[in-house]
């Protein structure tokens, strides 16, 4: 499955989401009192793993990748603090990596790897407590790592560098009825689709060598872009 | 937001970001990425992005790459002798049924002379060529299609008119359409293009002559001052025939004598007869009025075996025209007006004559007898080449008259196969290149010495070309280049970090700096370029400057 059919389908996904949201408090089969709710989502800790893809349009990913796309693993912690009637707000901390590498001109090779740690700041819409929507803004730093190989220089060329980030999205997550009764753990299912934006740098690259050529200049890297992430979470 | 919408929305941004990268970033680099040399920059050539990387150094060590757009497909390339313009010849896009894709094109690079800021003109034109002329005086460049030695020559279409030539006038705005000229064609196709000095006693004017000489044995006489007349004047064309037999001729190589005491400018043609062609551009007896207002009279004359270098000289008897007969061992000295010839036995069997009188002065060499005594006005040249193990100076002035006391030879042991001239002030000297490639000689035209440098590899050798003091020697491939100081013959070894392809001191380009000194470029093919710049004066390989990856930029 290529990253458009994932994408076109997830969005398809958290939007219906969220577009029923409105709906589905009502129509759901396993609505439940606002106490039972509120003592649920109060106690919420929550892990999550998943996959995140990425469209960076900008020129300067063209050096290390043939398609406009990055792929991340996401893994992120939270706990939720604050319940307002149907609604929560639960902090985080989150970590992002993913790695991009390419062949240039035929000659030279490329790579780009880049961890993203962030704090996810997401507030929550109950539907029920098998299934909620979810805003998410996630602040935070990011380490992009660069590097070029060129039979032109005896040592690589390189670049790391930590700078700032920020994603914003909006996703669903479901609860699937696969538990057993009082499990002291829940597994959760979850799709956001958002744009993540990490601040642009200069890629002057410089030769790791005792007497370093000058510097590469590939221009500018802007890692910033649409994305859509989807994940396997576990709340207790 | 219905769920139509959304899924539309999110399947657009999906699409939108899916895009691959530009091709640019997969376009080849060739392997033979080419460079040549100006005064102030080394252009590399990048045909798979289209574009000329142009290196300059404004101070230090430090490298600036300016990337111009030069056409697609790269058939020629050729700097001007006075190394401030580099001419590049494209073939173009193959032409589509919609008209589509770029047509072939000239593009001209300069600098300002003030910034040194590159730039650049083109000029369209509708057929692929091959081939281009460039006029040293700096107004003309033609194109045309030949078979060459061009690293980048071939065939550039499925058609050609091997007798086209394209006069691009380099005084008019890019985008200026060149001017077609069509040679009389006696069935072969141009082989090689002369631009002559003005001929100041040419009948008719002052003018300057392009002289093409074809392989279907003829020769073309085309006059520069109309060929932008809205219907330029017909070539003279001279055919060559041989007086033995018919076999077909083939031009060699032309002689230009732009006057002498008769007033009229005399040309001669050795090719591949015994015969010597020569021919004097007298007034024509045509009444035409759009008739050449000069003519050739033709002579043919036998110089005892196949030429392999001709000359006009001044001796001691006036001028005459020396032919280089490396079968018989000798040189005939033709009279371009009697037609008479003076045989001298040379104490080799050498190929090539150049004439070094403005090295040592006219009736240069020594006075203490051999090649020396000459009288005034007359040449010294310079004889190599051929299977003769060494030079020889021979002395004009007494050629004729004293023709077994002329020439002195200088052993070297071994065939010299090239001679590089060596740029004021030190233009007495000539380097020698030996047919080993790890030994060459450095000549002294006063004291008739050559003293030897030897190389552990085969060394390609540039000479400064500022003041002549120094030659840089490199084997290509390696890592080992020198300076060695052409007068003292003292020598600085240097390393790079890359094997080196190529060479070349160039002017420092610093703006409102006239002598910002100057620097010493290596070029490595490998990878996407690398470059290392040395101060050519003081060169040091601890202060050397690398630059690598430099194809990689610029997208």
């Amino acid at each position: 499955m290529n990253p458009r059919s994932i994408f076109f389908g997830l969005a398809t996904v958290a939007l219906a989401g969220f577009t029923s949201t409105a709906y589905a408090d009502d129509s759901s089969p396993a609505s439940a009192s606002a106490g039972e709710l509120a003592q649920s989502r109060t106690a919420m800790w929550r892990v999550e793993v998943g996959y995140r893809g990425s469209f960076v349009t900008h020129p300067g990913y063209n050096a290390f990748s043939t398609q406009d796309y990055f792929s991340q693993m996401s893994v992120l912690a939270s706990r939720t603090i604050f319940v307002w009637g149907r609604y929560s707000f639960a902090p985080g901390i989150a970590w992002d990596y993913g790695s991009a590498g390419a062949t240039d001109r035929g000659t030279d090779t490329s790579s780009l790897s880049v961890h993203r740690l962030s704090i996810p700041l997401e507030g929550r819409a109950h539907l029920s407590d098998w299934a909620y929507g979810f805003l998410r803004v996630a602040p935070g730093v990011a380490l992009e790592q660069a590097e070029l190989d060129d039979a032109s220089a005896p040592g690589a060329f390189t670049k790391a560098r930590w700078l700032f980030s920020s994603d914003v999205s909006a996703g669903f997550a479901v609860r699937p009825h696969l538990e057993r009764p009082n499990a002291p753990m829940h597994p959760w299912l979850q799709a956001d689709i958002g744009y993540g934006w990490i601040a642009a740098q200069r890629l002057n690259l410089a030769e790791d060598a005792p007497t370093p050529a000058a510097m590469v200049d590939l221009g500018t890297l802007a890692m910033q872009g649409a994305f859509f992430r989807v994940a396997v979470a576990a709340s207790m | 937001m219905s769920y139509r919408t959304s899924s539309t929305l999110a399947f657009a941004i999906g699409l939108a970001a899916c895009a691959g990268r530009p091709s640019s970033w997969d376009a080849p680099i060739s392997s033979q990425g080419q460079s040549y040399s100006l005064s102030h920059a080394v252009v590399v050539i990048d045909d798979g992005l289209h574009r000329a990387a142009v290196l300059t150094v404004a101070s230090g060590q430090s490298l600036t790459t300016n990337f111009l757009p030069v056409g697609h497909g790269v058939t020629n390339v050729t700097s001007s002798s006075d190394g401030e313009r580099l001419f590049v010849l494209s073939e173009g896009d193959a032409q589509t049924s919609s008209g589509t894709g770029q047509p072939p094109m000239l593009t001209v690079i300069s600098f300002d002379p003030q910034t040194f800021q590159p730039s650049e003109v083109t000029y369209p034109f509708s057929s692929p060529l091959n081939s281009l002329a460039i006029d040293p005086s700096g107004q003309w460049a033609v194109a045309y299609a030949a078979s060459s030695s061009n690293t980048y020559a071939r065939q550039t279409s499925f058609i050609e008119d091997p007798n086209e030539l394209l006069f691009f006038d380099l005084s008019r705005p890019s985008g200026s359409a060149p001017l077609p000229f069509e040679l009389r064609s006696y069935g072969g196709s141009p082989a090689r293009l002369t631009f002559t000095p003005e001929l100041p006693s040419l009948p008719g004017g002052p003018s300057r002559l392009l002289v093409v000489e074809a392989t279907s044995s003829d020769v073309h006489l085309i006059d520069l001052a109309h060929v932008a007349d809205p219907k330029p004047r017909a070539e003279v064309v001279i055919p060559l025939t041989s007086a033995q037999n018919s076999a077909t001729i083939t031009p060699q190589g032309l002689a230009i004598a732009p006057a002498d005491s008769t007033g009229y400018p005399k040309m001669a043609l050795r090719t591949t007869d015994r015969n010597v062609f020569s021919w004097q551009l007298g007034p024509t007896s045509s009444t035409a009025t759009d008739a050449n207002p000069f003519e050739p009279s033709i002579n043919e004359t036998d110089v005892g075996g196949v030429p392999s270098d001709i000359a006009f000289v001044q001796t001691d008897a006036g001028m005459r025209l020396a032919a280089i007969v490396p079968g018989t061992s000798s040189a005939a000295l033709v009279d371009p007006n009697t037609m008479l010839t003076t045989f001298v036995a040379l104490p080799a069997s050498f190929s090539h004559i150049s004439l070094v009188t403005g090295s040592v002065g006219a009736g240069g060499g020594s006075s203490d007898g051999g090649a020396g005594g000459t009288a005034a006005g007359s040449d010294v040249a310079l004889l190599w080449g051929s299977n003769a193990s060494g030079v020889a100076l021979w002395s004009l002035g007494v050629s004729v008259d004293r023709s077994y006391d002329s020439t002195v030879f200088i052993n070297v042991g071994s065939n010299v196969t090239a001679v590089e001239d060596v740029p004021a002030p030190n233009q007495t000297l000539k380097l020698l290149e030996i047919s080993s490639g790890t030994e060459f000689f450095v000549l002294d035209l006063l004291r008739q010495t050559a003293a030897p440098l030897n190389a552990s590899s085969s060394a390609t050798l540039s000479i400064s070309p500022d003041d002549g003091d120094r030659v840089w020697a490199f084997a290509a491939g390696q890592t080992s280049l020198a300076s060695i100081d052409l007068l003292t013959r003292q020598f600085t070894p240097l390393v790079t970090v890359l094997p080196v392809s190529a060479a070349y001191e160039i002017a420092r380009a610093q703006p409102s700096t006239q002598n910002a000194g100057r620097a010493l470029l290596t070029v490595s093919n490998s990878g996407a370029l690398g470059v290392t710049v040395f101060d050519a004066v003081h060169p040091a390989s601890s202060a050397a400057q690398r630059y690598a990856g430099l194809f990689m930029e610029g997208q």
